[in-house]
C-alpha cells in the first residue's frame, strides 16, 4: 500500500510540476524533446518504489535518479558540522591570540625601563584588532648621596610623564613596525605610574 | 501594470522596426535582440519567483532536487534556442535558426541520455539474455 502512495504522489506531484512548466514552453520544434525528458522523470517515479518493492536486494542504477536525502538527517549534520567548524575556529583564534600575546610580550621587554608587560590582544580574523598593554616600571633606586641609579633594588620609582611618553612612543613605534598596526589601536597602560 | 509597459514597448519596437527594417536592417536586428533582451530582464524576477515556489513544492514532496533541476535546465536550454532562432529567423537566416535548433536538441538529448541508459540498464538487468 505503501508502494502504490509512493507512487501516487510522485507521479502526481511530478505531472502537476511538469504541466506547469510546459505551458512555460516556447511552441516550436524543441517541444517533443522537452516532454520525452518528462516522460522519462515520470518513468521513473513509476518504475523506481515498484522495483524497491519486487528486488529488494537489487541495486538498480534507477535508483539513484529517485534518491531522496531525508531533509531533518541533513539538516542536523550541516548544524554538527557548523558547530565543528566555529569550534576549530575559536581554538585557533584562541592559539593565535596566545602566541601573539607572548611574542609582543618578548619584544615589547626589549624596551628599556620595563620591568614586565602584560599584553592583551584582540584579534579578529586572523588580524589584530587592538593591542593593550599594562606595563610594569623598572625596579630603580636613586641613591641620595651620589645621585646613581641602581637597578633591581628594593625600592620602586614611578615613571616620570616624560619617561611615560618615551616608553610610549618605543612601543608604538616597534609594534607598528612589527606588526603594521596603526597608534591608534594601541592603548598602553603605566601601572603604579603618576 | 506590468503587461501594459511590456504591451507598450513591443509596440513603439515593432513601429521602430518596421521603419528602420527598410533603410537599415542591420539596426533592426539589433533592436530586436535589445528588445528581447529587456523582456528577458524584466521577467527576471517574476521567473525567479516561480522557481522558488516550484522548488519549494518539490522539497515538501520528498521528490529529488534533481528531477527539477534537470527540468529547468532543459526548459531554459529550448527557450534560449528558441529566442535566438526567432531572432535568426527575422533577420532572414533560416539556416542558421535551423542549426541553433538542431543544437538545442542535442544538448536536451544529451540531459535526458543519463536517466535513458538508467532505465534500460534497470530492464535489462531484470529481464537477462
Amino acid at each position: 500500500m505503501s508502494v502504490l502512495a509512493e507512487i501516487v504522489r510522485n507521479v502526481l506531484v511530478i505531472i502537476i510540476m511538469a504541466s506547469f512548466l510546459e505551458l512555460l514552453l516556447p511552441v516550436g520544434t524543441i517541444r517533443p524533446f522537452v516532454r520525452f525528458a518528462i516522460g522519462l522523470f515520470v518513468l521513473i517515479a513509476v518504475l523506481n518504489p515498484v522495483l524497491g518493492y519486487l528486488f529488494h536486494d537489487s541495486n538498480f542504477q534507477v535508483n539513484w535518479w529517485d534518491y531522496q536525502i531525508d531533509e531533518d538527517i541533513g539538516d542536523s549534520i550541516v548544524a554538527e558540522g557548523r558547530q565543528i567548524n566555529e569550534r576549530m575556529v575559536k581554538q585557533n583564534q584562541q592559539m593565535l591570540k596566545e602566541k601573539m600575546e607572548g611574542q609582543i610580550n618578548a619584544v615589547i621587554l626589549l624596551v628599556p625601563g620595563i620591568e614586565d608587560v602584560h599584553t592583551e590582544a584582540e584579534i579578529n580574523d586572523g588580524n589584530i584588532d587592538r593591542l593593550t598593554f599594562t606595563i610594569y616600571p623598572e625596579k630603580i633606586e636613586i641613591s641620595e648621596d651620589t645621585g646613581e641609579t641602581n637597578v633591581f633594588t628594593s625600592e620602586t620609582e614611578e615613571y616620570s610623564s616624560e619617561m611615560k611618553q618615551q616608553i610610549e612612543k618605543k612601543i608604538i613605534n616597534v609594534v607598528s613596525n612589527m606588526y603594521g598596526l596603526g597608534g591608534e589601536k594601541i592603548e598602553i597602560n603605566f601601572e603604579g605610574g603618576r | 501594470m506590468d503587461i501594459a509597459q511590456i504591451v507598450g514597448l513591443a509596440l513603439v519596437t515593432t513601429i521602430m522596426l518596421l521603419i528602420l527594417r527598410q533603410d537599415k536592417p542591420v539596426m533592426a536586428v539589433i533592436l530586436s535582440i535589445v528588445f528581447s533582451i529587456i523582456i528577458f530582464t524584466f521577467l527576471m524576477g517574476k521567473m525567479t519567483s516561480i522557481l522558488s515556489v516550484m522548488s519549494d513544492l518539490t522539497r515538501r514532496a520528498g521528490i529529488n532536487y534533481f528531477f527539477l533541476s534537470t527540468l529547468l535546465k532543459i526548459l531554459g536550454v529550448a527557450y534560449l534556442a528558441e529566442f535566438a532562432a526567432a531572432i535568426c529567423q527575422d533577420a532572414g537566416e533560416q539556416a542558421v535558426a535551423k542549426k541553433v535548433e538542431f543544437a538545442a536538441k542535442i544538448i536536451i538529448a544529451v540531459l535526458a541520455l543519463p536517466i535513458m541508459i538508467a532505465i534500460l540498464e534497470s530492464l535489462m538487468e531484470l529481464m537477462p539474455v
